[in-house]
């Protein structure tokens, strides 16, 4: 496959190089001080610059490299992120077992065909281990329910 | 005589009611995860970590250890049955540990790889209690600049060496060090990189990390993909079926003895695991077989001279973790930030310090193994049976898990969006082929590596010259060298091998 680019593989690797170069702009803002006596500032930007050359390096390695087939479940990917979103949201304000019930079930939806008897039985299972194990047990300081 | 003494302590603290019930409930979450394909050794110790805030030190650390060699047990059973390796240091046990079960030999295979790896495990058990004070009394005299210098090494072997690209490796580990900048600078009292986020003032947190990138980013990986079909049912396997004849005893002798020595000395490198130990093991024993066409067809010393090899390694990691607090692995680098959250300071003081620790967990070593052995050949029934659990059942209750864990170290919902954030990252990184666990080992090595790196400076009075005059300093970076060499050789070959074809 000679030839042609590997776009995929080439930005990935161009992230890498600006990643290295903004973490040597925001080093560069702390103090840089000297050799020896070395400010917050110095090993940011060593580490940035470290990071932008192996990035270069990088798209060189991979610019004609072979296709990647990327597989990407768009589905998975949201019923993943949006359970874990449920939780942080509710674990605090509505309690534990709402947060627990929200995350099974949205993550569940993740699967095609989605099992919702599965859900109820995931849920309660890992409610009573939540409640008995990580509240009562070791006494984790989270709330059962809102009230 | 010192070291029996030293032995009858550890052995008093590893034989004590609760050590002991830590130690059995370690091996036995390990073989589970071990067993199960998609939740490998670093997610399960992850998880757990968060858990071992409420044990002492001492107990925490033999659960966590525990966790990792069990691994090592579980690991194999999924590959013999399923053709999936059940955690990736036990990807070789599919070449010819599946071919073993289709011809009905699943018993046999099953058994062999326990007795394998408690044979690897047992023979590096050894050489841990013989090294590891020996090491650590030499390195007493390190000072930062040989700190520095073999943290460079580990962290260069870990990332060259992780197979797939080096420069992706060195990326990573890289990364990883930049993300243990985040947070308040212990010398000036500078925040770094924490954008304002009153969170990230004290950093990252280790287990959001851990569990995000190696958690999350699995299951995010794993969601919706198809499993085989279990090749064995479990009321099958009768323990007579699992006996090898004596021919294949004998079988076992050499390889079993070559892995535990390939395993052994992988395992004490730094940045080297037990997926390469178990590969070098397998390539090894093709090498030196009379016939190395039965290989890939079920041959009995392709899955255990690679089972010693894995287990052996596992064990010999804790050689330079203890000894020098210096993690050859992401694995061991959590089992040292589990140390450093009990407030232990690893390094060779460590054996000084806290004997009853040091002992009691390499005592506790030997039993855990005596464990396994019961948990893996009688109970092997439990195991196979686990297979069947469909992963559409398995992920939402182990996100609950990693969701309630990560919350419960700081108590913060804050953390709960970082896993997601890493998970995230490490999804993406795996689709573009990015190690995660250089990434890790960066994360933890990275404060201590810019301190030891600073206070060097600091004393040489900026002069970088003092890296290069002092022997052991200079030794370990010729080597860190090597390796960067031997990387330069693998990019260039890939480019060359492009513009060619």
């Amino acid at each position: 496959m000679s030839g042609s680019i590997n776009k995929a593989e080439t930005a990935a690797a161009l992230v890498v190089v600006a990643e290295g170069v903004i973490v040597i702009a925001v080093g560069w803002s702390y103090p840089m001080g000297t050799v020896a006596r070395m400010g917050p500032g110095y090993v940011p930007v060593l580490l940035g610059g470290a990071l932008a050359l192996i990035g270069v390096g990088l798209v060189f390695e991979v610019l004609r490299s072979d296709p990647t087939r990327l597989a990407f479940s768009p589905r998975a990917f949201i019923a993943l992120m949006s359970g874990l979103v449920a939780f942080a949201v509710l674990v605090e304000r509505a309690g534990l077992v709402p947060a627990i019930w929200a995350l099974v079930f949205l993550s569940v939806m993740g699967e095609k065909p989605v099992r919702i008897k599965n859900a109820v039985g995931i849920s309660i299972g890992m409610s009573l281990i939540g409640v008995f194990v990580f509240i009562k047990g070791l006494g984790v300081p989270l709330s059962i329910f809102w009230w | 005589m010192d070291l029996i003494s030293n032995m009858m302590l550890g052995l008093q603290t590893a034989l004590s009611p609760e050590t002991l019930m830590f130690c059995f409930i370690g091996v036995t979450v390990g073989t589970f995860v071990g067993v199960l394909p998609g939740v490998g050794a670093l997610a399960a110790i992850s998880l757990a970590l968060p858990m071992t805030y409420y044990l002492d030190p001492t107990s925490a650390l033999i659960m966590l250890a525990g966790i990792f060699y069990g691994t090592q047990y579980g690991g194999s059973t999924a590959s013999i049955l399923l053709n999936l390796p059940g955690s990736a240091s036990s990807a070789v046990a599919c070449l010819d540990g599946n071919p073993m079960a289709k011809q009905g030999r699943a018993g046999i295979a099953l058994f062999v790889t326990t007795i394998a790896s408690f044979v690897g495990s047992t023979f590096a058990i050894v050489l841990v209690i013989a090294f590891a004070p020996v090491i650590a009394e030499m390195a007493i005299k390190f000072s930062s600049v040989e700190y520095f210098s073999v943290m460079l090494l580990g962290l260069v072997a870990a990332s060259t060496l992780s197979g797939g690209s080096p420069l992706k490796g060195l990326a990573m580990v890289v990364f990883g060090l930049i993300f243990g900048l985040v947070g308040i600078d212990i010398n000036s009292g500078q925040e770094r990189f924490s954008f304002g986020v009153l969170q990230l003032s004290e950093g990252f947190t280790l287990v959001a990390m851990a569990m995000g990138l190696f958690g999350v980013a699995e299951i995010l990986g794993n969601v919706g993909r198809p499993k085989g079909d279990v090749l064995v049912k479990a009321k099958d396997l009768s323990f007579r079926s699992m006996l090898p004849s004596r021919a294949e005893w004998r079988s076992m002798v050499k390889p079993a003895a070559r892995g535990s020595a390939i395993g052994s000395v992988v395992g004490a490198l730094p940045g080297t695991g037990p997926s390469i130990a178990s590969f070098m093991a397998y390539a090894v024993e093709k090498r030196v077989a009379k016939d190395p066409s039965r290989f890939g067809k079920g041959a009995i010393e392709g899955i255990t001279a690679p089972e010693a090899a894995n287990n052996a390694s596992v064990q010999a990691a804790f050689i330079p973790t203890l000894s020098l607090g210096v993690p050859g692995d992401a694995v061991m680098a959590v089992m040292l930030g589990a140390m450093m959250i009990h407030g232990i300071v690893p390094g060779p003081l460590f054996l000084t310090d806290h004997p009853t620790m040091f002992w009691g967990l390499i005592m506790s070593f030997w039993i855990g193994n005596l464990l396994l052995l019961v948990l893996n050949i009688p109970l092997i029934g439990i195991w196979v049976r686990m297979l069947s659990i469909p992963y559409s059942i398995l992920y939402p209750a182990i996100l609950v898990f990693v969701c309630i864990g990560v919350y419960s170290v700081n108590n913060n919902a804050f953390d709960v969006y970082m896993v997601m954030m890493f998970g995230v990252l490490g999804y993406f990184m795996r689709m573009f082929q990015f190690p995660a666990a250089p990434m890790l080992l960066g994360f933890i090595l990275g404060p201590m590596m810019e301190e030891h790196f600073r206070r060097a400076l600091l004393l040489s009075r900026g002069d970088f010259w003092v890296f290069i005059e002092r022997p052991i300093s200079l030794t370990f970076l010729l080597l860190t060298l090597v390796f960067l060499a031997m990387s330069a050789k693998t990019v260039l070959a890939h480019m060359s091998r492009r513009s060619a074809g």
